[in-house]
């Protein structure tokens, strides 16, 4: 029941966040996500996890082919997500949500010191302090103490 | 020759019978000589027998042999039947909203993608323009990741951004154009083919190839006796080959089985061949396989072969869109590619086309109206250089060699695997043509004979170390020696970066450290002595270390090395990526070092990177020809340096275009935001400059085969033709990776408050000015430190440089 309630807050979510980003004037090459900015996702921002690619309000061509990844992973097709993952990056190449989710699929799938590679570049470029980058920060560090216990650090 | 040999043999017979019998000759009567006309039927049945042997013997030999050709047939004519290169194609342009793209290089890219524009977009492969906006008519495509099918895509721009994209009337975040093909990994014959089925390939072209080749294809059996007969009579009434007899299938197994040889042995083998094809395959395999195989011509190493790929390399079409001039043309073109060759011989090919529209309507396969309408347009190819069907070598060379650490050559060549790569079409082309003008005037200024300079450049994306572009001579459609990747020359000051950040990363040492440029010398092991000059051969005294940096002072940059210490510096060229050992000399410090230009832009990547070591990609996925995917690359690369290190690095390369050797790109982009760093080894043997900028590295070597001076350094030879790639591909001036401290330092290299004598604001690590930035009420500001930068140096570390001073 409580997951149905979560999943149910979550897809609420993602419907609230479909709007294309008004800032398409600008190359998006060093736009930042867009993910989680409303007040709306503050329940769900508390798991420090993510469960979909797609979650969260992005560029529209980074949105895409998110779309496109969690397809992938559904399908178990992981290696073709982290495919489409690298080319929303090659889009978006200052991205740290992107690098988060390429990290997330890599220590899914077992490649750690890959996941540990991308968790530094998601860090790097993660900027300003709102709430979506706090919570990206947060996840960050959930993901690499995950990665640190696994690798026995 | 018959009689005279006759009495002899039966001379030979009377002599020797009545020896062999004597008992029996001295009994009975005397025998008489036999002869032929007495009794003739001995010879007759030995005749005969020695036929029936030789003929079942002839019979057996020829069965064995037909059974081994029926073998070979069958082998080879079942599965696959030729061997594929891998297609090697470049990255698809993405289109997405927000893009800045000019129009220009829209254009080109898709004319690159053999599209045409037209002013209805009605076909796949067309594009126009409906006021401001763009409509493309996308083909389907099987890409690396998915199919996508063919689609009208509408694009509008705003201030040269894509504004919307919209695919049938919807809004669409991401639409791509399908890869540009950019060569091949052949085998050494260089077979290059794109296999085509039966069912696409136009009736009309079917028709047409069957009325001038082989009119009774449907119904001889491999062997057509009419059209030899024909041929021979065509031939002795010209009293030469005008006409050849052979069918179709003799022609598929000449080329698909057999060589060019002109002998009976051959043309035997051909004829029995022929009839074992047509008793295992269809008439339709036979065709098929045919238009697979026939030779169409010749593209460089390429040799072009089945219609599918003619069509698209004479008319940049499928074979689908081809119209009735030019299914003519390409049928005509079989009797003999060279000489009918539309690029060198448009009147003659003309004259061929006719021909066959003329046999077309003569069986009534086309109206009269079709033939003349036919006959009556020009001959249009598309031009045989084009983008499209040109190769890269130097490009190519490089992804051949990173997929053979996965893969054997020999799948590579023979299979038929496409290659997803990262190539940029518009940014390899901005850098081969920088390259090609620059080298040109360049050896003009100089006086120089052409050719006497060499080039190599490589543009990689400063995120993800992706080879955008590599250029590996001035002869840009050269495969031979790439000096990209294999030219080991001396770095000269493009070492000096490492030296710098071995120091930064001491935290002994910041920017605004004073360091002394003097003169220096260093006693090596065996005696020799090492005393490094500077260019201009002054001395410049005490200076901010940032400056030694961005003037490339050899003397100062010298002196810091060995006090960091040479170990360090060898560390950090390990840490950056240098896979190589390097020796611990002095001399190092000053790039004494050999390095390619993919090497040095491995090292390079570091800097721009924000400290991520990685090795320059070119390769993102494999795929077979079924479009199964087999590897996809992702990204890759550890971190070797924080990035707040790198960032103050980044400082010091951008004041190299602020007031250093790299002044002038400050002067030409309007902007100081771009990190740079010139190169130039001992008597100017070797010319460098790399430099980055938020989206791109680049990295340029201009030198002499023969290793000979020259009469530029790497600001007057590398640095034009960096820059002019840059203009090209539209630089991005520099952001911050992290945010440094920054402050007002004095004369002394003292952090100071502001308005207190300082001089200049330079960055420090984040946090260390905390509490000691000097106020004006400190006395030590004016009176200056009691020891500079160096002696406090001195003080706290005693190297083993300090005895040769």
């Amino acid at each position: 029941m409580v997951r149905l309630v979560f999943l149910a807050l979550v897809i609420s979510f993602l419907t609230a966040c479909s709007s294309i980003p008004n800032s398409l004037k600008h190359d998006p090459r060093n736009q930042q996500s867009y993910e989680v900015e409303s007040d709306t996702a503050n329940e769900y921002s508390q798991q420090d996890d993510i469960l979909r690619l797609d979650e969260g309000k992005h560029h529209p061509a980074v949105q895409v082919l998110l779309t496109q990844a969690e397809d992938a992973r559904q399908q178990d097709q992981h290696q073709q997500a982290l495919s489409y993952l690298d080319r929303a990056r090659q889009i978006q190449p200052r991205n740290s949500a992107i690098f988060y989710r390429q990290a997330w699929l890599n220590y899914r799938l077992r490649e750690l010191q890959q996941a540990q590679q991308l968790l530094q570049r998601a860090r790097l470029f993660l900027r300003g302090s709102n709430a979506s980058h706090e919570i990206l920060q947060r996840r960050i560090k959930t993901l690499q103490n995950k990665v640190d216990a696994k690798q026995g650090l | 020759m018959t009689t005279a040999k006759k009495p002899a043999r039966a001379k030979k017979t009377s002599t020797k019978k009545p020896a062999a019998s004597k008992k029996t000759a001295a009994k009975k009567k005397p025998i008489k000589p036999v002869s032929e006309t007495s009794n003739p039927r001995p010879w007759k049945q030995r005749c005969w027998s020695w036929f029936w042997r030789l003929s079942i013997l002839f019979i057996l030999v020829l069965g064995t042999w037909l059974v081994y050709l029926d073998a070979q047939v069958r082998s080879q004519f079942d599965g696959n039947k030729w061997t594929l290169p891998a297609k090697v194609y470049a990255r698809p342009l993405s289109l997405y909203p927000g893009l800045l793209l000019s129009a220009e290089q829209l254009i080109a890219e898709l004319k690159w993608n053999d599209y045409k524009a037209v002013s209805h977009v009605v076909t796949p492969g067309t594009y126009g323009r409906e006021g401001q906006d763009w409509i493309i008519y996308r083909r389907g495509f099987s890409f690396s990741d998915r199919n996508e099918d063919a689609v009208k895509v509408r694009l509008s721009f705003s201030a040269g951004r894509i504004s919307q994209l919209s695919v049938a009337g919807q809004t669409e975040g991401l639409v791509r154009i399908e890869p540009q093909y950019i060569g091949g990994i052949f085998p050494a014959h260089h077979e290059d083919r794109e296999l085509i089925t039966l069912k696409d390939v136009p009736p009309a072209l079917v028709a047409a190839l069957i009325a001038v080749e082989d009119r009774a294809y449907f119904d001889h059996f491999g062997l057509s006796i009419r059209g030899i007969l024909r041929a021979m009579k065509a031939n002795i009434a010209a009293g030469r080959t005008v006409q050849g007899g052979s069918t179709l299938t003799q022609q598929l197994v000449k080329n698909f089985f057999l060589t060019n040889e002109r002998s009976l042995r051959r043309k035997v083998k051909e004829a029995f061949m022929a009839l074992l094809l047509e008793l295992h395959y269809s008439k339709e395999d036979i065709l098929q396989a045919y238009l697979n195989e026939v030779y169409l011509g010749q593209a460089g190493r390429r040799s072009i072969h089945g219609i599918a790929l003619a069509s698209r390399f004479y008319f940049a079409k499928n074979v689908q869109q081809l119209d009735l001039s030019e299914i003519a043309l390409l049928v005509g073109m079989i009797k003999g590619p060279s000489y009918y060759n539309p690029f060198r011989k448009a009147e003659r090919a003309r004259t061929r086309r006719d021909t066959v529209l003329n046999v077309m309507e003569e069986l009534n396969i086309i109206s009269a109206a079709q033939r003349i309408n036919a006959q009556g347009q020009p001959i249009r190819v598309a031009k045989s250089g084009r983008a499209g069907q040109r190769e890269y070598p130097a490009f190519i060379q490089l992804v051949k060699r990173q997929l053979q650490t996965d893969y054997r050559l020999e799948d590579l060549q023979n299979t038929g695997l496409r290659i997803f790569t990262t190539l940029d079409p518009w940014l390899q082309h901005a850098t081969e043509k920088s390259v090609q003008q620059h080298v040109t005037n360049l050896e003009k200024r100089a006086g120089f004979a052409k050719p006497t300079l060499e080039a190599a450049a490589i543009v990689t994306s400063v995120d993800g170390a992706e080879v955008r572009a590599i250029v590996g001579s001035r002869r840009v459609r050269y495969f031979g020696f790439n000096r990209a990747l294999d030219a080991q020359r001396s770095i000269g000051s493009l070492a000096k970066p490492a030296v710098y950040l071995t120091a930064l990363a001491s935290g002994r040492y910041d920017w605004s450290s004073i360091v002394d440029d003097k003169a220096v010398s260093v006693a090596g092991q065996d005696g020799s002595i090492w005393g490094p000059k500077n260019y201009d051969k002054k001395d410049h005294g005490k200076i901010f270390m940032v400056d030694a940096l961005a003037k490339s002072y050899n003397q100062a940059t010298a002196r810091l090395g060995m006090k960091v210490g040479i170990g360090q510096v060898v560390e950090t060229f390990e840490r950056l990526g240098v896979e190589k050992f390097i020796p611990p000399y002095p001399s190092i410090l000053l790039g004494s070092l050999s390095m390619s230009p993919l090497e040095v832009t491995q090292m390079f990547q570091t800097y721009a990177s924000g400290g991520f070591a990685m090795k320059p990609r070119v390769i993102q996925a494999l795929t077979t020809s079924d479009n199964q995917v087999l590897t996809s690359y992702a990204l890759q690369g550890r971190e070797a340096f924080s990035p707040e290190l790198i960032e103050r690095l980044r400082y010091g390369l951008q004041q190299v275009v602020v007031q250093g050797t790299g002044k002038r790109l400050a002067k030409t982009f309007n902007t100081t935001k771009i990190a740079a760093k010139t190169g130039t080894s001992d008597e100017q043997r070797d010319a460098w400059f790399a430099g980055f900028d938020d989206r791109h590295l680049g990295v340029v070597w201009l030198g002499r085969d023969d290793n000979k001076a020259m009469p530029f350094t790497g600001a007057s030879g590398a640095l034009p033709i960096w820059q002019n790639i840059f203009k090209q591909s539209g630089l991005e001036p520099l952001t911050p990776l992290v945010d440094l401290d920054w402050a007002w330092v004095n004369v002394y290299g003292q952090a100071v408050e502001e308005d207190c004598g300082g001089v200049r604001k330079m960055p420090f690590k984040s946090g260390s000015l905390i509490g000691s930035e000097i106020s004006c009420d400190d006395e030590e500001t004016f009176s200056g430190p009691q020891v500079d930068s160096i002696e406090k140096e001195r003080q706290r570390s005693s190297s083993w440089f300090d005895w040769f001073f």
